[in-house]
């Protein structure tokens, strides 16, 4: 399936929603790993809140980076921060997201295509009942390049899980602090 | 009320003596809260520097007037213990406008402390000595004026001795020349005072700061009979008290044996109760220096009693005297039946004694920490922030309640605040575990859980023994979604006190999550044991119950829960979610209306009567309702807020709405710019299927 990119500018990734408690970055419980990079531009690079830093490949195509959790976990969104102005023909065009147990059964879930993109592209994983995927594993492909160039880079890349309603019964998030207050004892 | 002043007094020495520094700290805030006197504020300023808090006795001393001496010294020290250098040398000379003192007028104004303030002098200019040297390395140009004229602590010239000793104006690159000489001038000089103490005592500090240089060390002067001679002097202060304390201690009449029986009838006899030992012990009071205390004052007023019918001026005296002496005991009384009341978790009763107390008592930090926390225990946040501001102005260097105060401003939400308060307190203090409690809570609020952990264990690092970061900590696991090492910190904080109910609590949330109900339930009553008033409590044992299909249970405890605490609208909005669930639809909306009077803006209580009208099939009411709920909440609820109305009309849309449109909506979101194109999106889809619907 082919789909236009959503993407915005700001410099925090989906700084609003981690803000209300919808999301959670877990890139932290995970463990990551390049198909190839150059040193110095590796793993490090890509999971440091640090968009200067990129992760450049250092093979052929496809450009794979691979995030295992330790267990399966539902996933909600995957977020790339691409930036034609400074990357122009290491910016990646066409990404697959592949999800599976390991490396021998991943399917694809998703391909998109980019042009020119310059901030975070966000990449919501949903089944085919709009829920957030379970997987024990992701694998980021990337396809093609603009203008054809054989290397990619890549500067952040963020996974997020929803965040469970950690009060009681099966409720949407309450939105007053009326509410809240009385949600759980600390 | 002089006359009461001395067996306080000799108590709070007493403590100090044997080192039980948080009973004589809590005796001498009493006494200072008392009498505003300098000596009750010199003794409360000394059991702060003597328990290791520098900073307390410091913002305490200079927030009050000191014109006696030894507050003037030990508030220099505490100025060198906190690296404050140039406010101390002023405290002890006088000042750099004020014509400085010389030698001798320091002499006399100190009295027998001269030596002890000559000593702190020269080591501030120890100290400022060695900066002067870094700085002379760095910068060649000051080679030439190794004196203290680059130096804004440089003492007036009206003090030649000072400067003859210091400044060296030497020729151009010549190596400042070695500290030895000039220091044993000044040694001498200070020990022509006559006391070998401070003799030896200058030539421990010399010997304990490094030489950066490696330069030629003199001979020190001889330092043997350093560490005697300094133990007696600081007994000695205290001259009258301990004198007088052991011969009350050692009296033993009958008449005062009997006396006491009598006075400590006066005392309520549940305090030494097992259960808040723990809790006791945290706060301060023991029951046994309590007893203790009282013990002086009744011994004391018993003796003057014995004596009391030699004459009558005497009587009278010793009249006023046991009258101020009960005064006193009626004090403590109330003191720790409040306190007592709290630790019971009857909180209202707590809050009620200790607003009794006179004005000058509850105007202090340590009663208004109380009342705080009493009010944080019933979940009365706004109250108990409005208290806790009051101690930070009052009491501006305390940290014990603070990270109650913290957890307060994180259930209201106040960022702002709470990130001042963090960086208040762990500026002050690095090494008690509440500031790291503070700021590991304002973490948590910004949602930097990873952060928020990191600031929590390191409280723990400071003090293994601080139950409530284990439980701060436990919180934070869960909101990561480690539920093993949440249940690990959770029992440790148990382990440490078996009465703090937030661990039961804890447990008892992730046997929720993890949907074992009953070990839940358990769980949640043995902390409602603890504090049978917490509604928020009642609430979720209620919610459990319903989990395990004990309905009517379920509603008892909730109407319990709002009988006790009227003001939680969750109460009211969870039993009207299990009259929903028991399909008991007009109770249940009765119950939405009333709640919505209470509050207005939450998009549950809309969602909810939502609901409710789709089951009552009156769908116009329906969808108004989930179109307010998610106008009151775009962000978090949207997707069930959908699911509820999409349920309904997806096969009836001609238009086709792909699972594909909705991600991006919910991202679009995010987006500021983009969050009214959400609203009217979803306006129309609403208007189309409400169109559908009428024809």
């Amino acid at each position: 399936r082919y789909t236009p990119n959503i993407h915005c500018c700001s410099k925090v990734c989906n700084r609003h929603m981690i803000f209300t408690g919808t999301v959670r970055e877990i890139g932290s419980q995970a463990v990551w790993s390049l198909s190839s990079c150059k040193p110095g531009f590796g793993v490090d690079q890509l999971r440091d809140d640090n968009l200067e830093t990129y992760w450049q490949s250092d093979g052929s195509q496809p450009h794979l980076v691979n995030i295992q959790f330790r267990r399966k976990t539902t996933v909600k969104m995957l977020c790339i921060y691409a930036d034609y102005k400074s990357d122009e023909s290491y910016t990646p065009s066409k990404i697959s997201v592949r999800v599976g147990n390991n490396f021998h059964n991943l399917q694809e879930i998703r391909q998109l295509e980019m042009v020119e993109p310059s901030g975070w592209i966000h990449i919501p994983l949903l089944d085919l009942v709009n829920n957030p995927i379970r997987t024990f594993m992701i694998q980021i492909a990337v396809l093609a390049n603009h203008q054809n160039g054989r290397d990619t880079h890549m500067r952040q890349i963020k996974v997020y899980t929803p965040v469970e309603e950690s009060s009681i019964g099966k409720f949407p998030r309450c939105t007053t602090v009326d509410f809240m207050m009385y949600r759980t004892i600390r | 009320m002089t006359v009461l002043q001395e067996p306080v007094q000799a108590a709070v020495w007493h403590a100090l003596n044997h080192y039980a520094y948080r009973d004589a700290v809590f005796l001498a805030e009493r006494l200072y809260a008392e009498v505003h006197s300098e000596e009750a504020l010199f003794l409360l300023a000394t059991c702060y520097y003597r328990s290791g808090k520098e900073y307390k006795a410091y913002h305490l001393l200079k927030g009050h007037s000191c014109t006696t001496p030894q507050c003037k010294y030990l508030l220099a020290k505490c100025c060198v213990e906190l690296s404050k250098l140039a406010e101390g040398e002023q405290i002890l000379t006088g000042g750099v406008l004020n014509k400085q003192k010389s030698q001798d007028d320091i002499i006399t104004e100190f009295g027998d402390s001269a030596c002890f303030t000559l000593a702190l002098l020269g080591q501030i200019y120890w100290y400022v000595e060695l900066v002067c040297i870094d700085s002379c390395v760095n910068t060649d140009s000051c080679m030439n004026n190794f004196c203290f004229g680059i130096l804004p602590l440089e003492p007036s010239p009206g003090d030649p001795s000072y400067l003859q000793n210091y400044s060296h104006s030497g020729s151009g690159m010549e190596p400042p020349p070695p500290p030895g000489p000039p220091k044993k001038r000044v040694m001498y000089r200070i020990s022509q005072v006559g006391t070998k103490s401070v003799f030896a005592q200058s030539g421990n500090s010399r010997e304990l700061i490094p030489n950066p240089f490696n330069l030629t060390q003199t001979t020190a002067p001889q330092t043997s009979s350093t560490p005697q001679v300094l133990s007696p002097t600081i007994a000695a202060p205290p001259n009258v008290q301990p004198r007088r304390s052991s011969r009350l201690f050692t009296s033993a009449s009958s008449t005062a044996k009997e006396n006491s029986k009598k006075l400590k009838m006066k005392f309520p006899t549940k305090i030494p109760n097992r259960k808040t030992k723990t809790k006791m012990g945290k706060g301060g009071i023991t029951p046994s220096n309590l007893n203790e205390s009282i013990e002086i004052l009744k011994l004391d007023s018993s003796i003057s009693e014995g004596k009391g019918n030699i004459s009558s001026p005497q009587f009278q005296a010793f009249n006023l005297q046991k009258a101020a002496a009960d005064g006193l005991m009626t004090l403590m009384r109330d003191i720790g039946r409040g306190y007592l009341a709290l630790c019971s978790y009857n909180c209202r009763e707590a809050i009620n004694i200790l607003s009794q107390l006179p004005s000058h008592h509850y105007n202090t930090g340590w009663v208004l920490g109380q009342i705080g926390r009493a009010h944080f225990e019933v979940a009365e946040y706004m109250q108990a922030e409005r208290i806790f501001s009051e101690v930070r102005r009052i009491e501006s260097y305390r940290v014990e309640g603070m990270e109650i105060y913290s957890t307060t401003l994180w259930h209201l939400q106040k960022d702002v605040a709470l990130s001042a308060l963090s960086k208040d307190l762990t500026d002050m203090d690095k090494n008690s575990p509440e500031p790291w409690c503070v700021a590991g809570n304002c973490f948590s609020l910004q949602r930097e859980h990873d952060i928020a952990i990191k600031f929590f264990t390191r409280a723990i690092q400071v003090d293994p023994s601080f139950a409530y970061a284990y439980t701060l900590l436990g919180h934070e696991l869960v909101l990561t979604e480690e539920l093993e090492k949440a249940l690990g910190c959770f029992r440790n904080a148990i382990r440490l006190n078996k009465r703090h109910y937030n661990a039961w609590y804890g447990l008892g949330m992730i046997y929720y999550k993890q949907e074992k109900f009953n070990l839940a339930e358990i769980h949640f009553k043995k902390a409602l044991s603890i504090n049978p008033q917490s509604s928020v409590l009642l609430c979720h044992i209620g919610v459990v119950q319903h989990a395990l299909k004990k309905s009517d249970h379920a509603l008892e405890t909730l109407n319990r829960a709002i009988s006790i605490d009227p003001k939680n609208p969750l109460c009211k909005f969870h039993r009207a979610s299990i009259l929903f669930a028991n399909e008991k639809y007009k109770a249940a909306l009765q119950e939405l209306e009333e709640l919505k009077q209470i509050v207005p803006k939450e998009s549950l209580v809309y969602f909810l009567i939502g609901k409710v009208y789709k089951k009552l099939g009156q769908t116009h009411l329906a969808l108004m309702n989930f179109s307010w709920a998610m106008d009151l909440d775009p962000k978090g609820a949207n997707n069930q807020i959908k699911e509820a109305i999409d349920k309904r009309y997806l096969p009836d849309d001609d238009e086709p709405v792909t699972p594909d449109d909705y991600p991006y909506y919910s991202t679009a979101e995010v987006e500021e710019s983009q969050e009214s194109s959400m609203t009217d999106a979803d306006d129309t889809q609403l208007h189309t299927t409400e169109s559908d619907e009428v024809l």
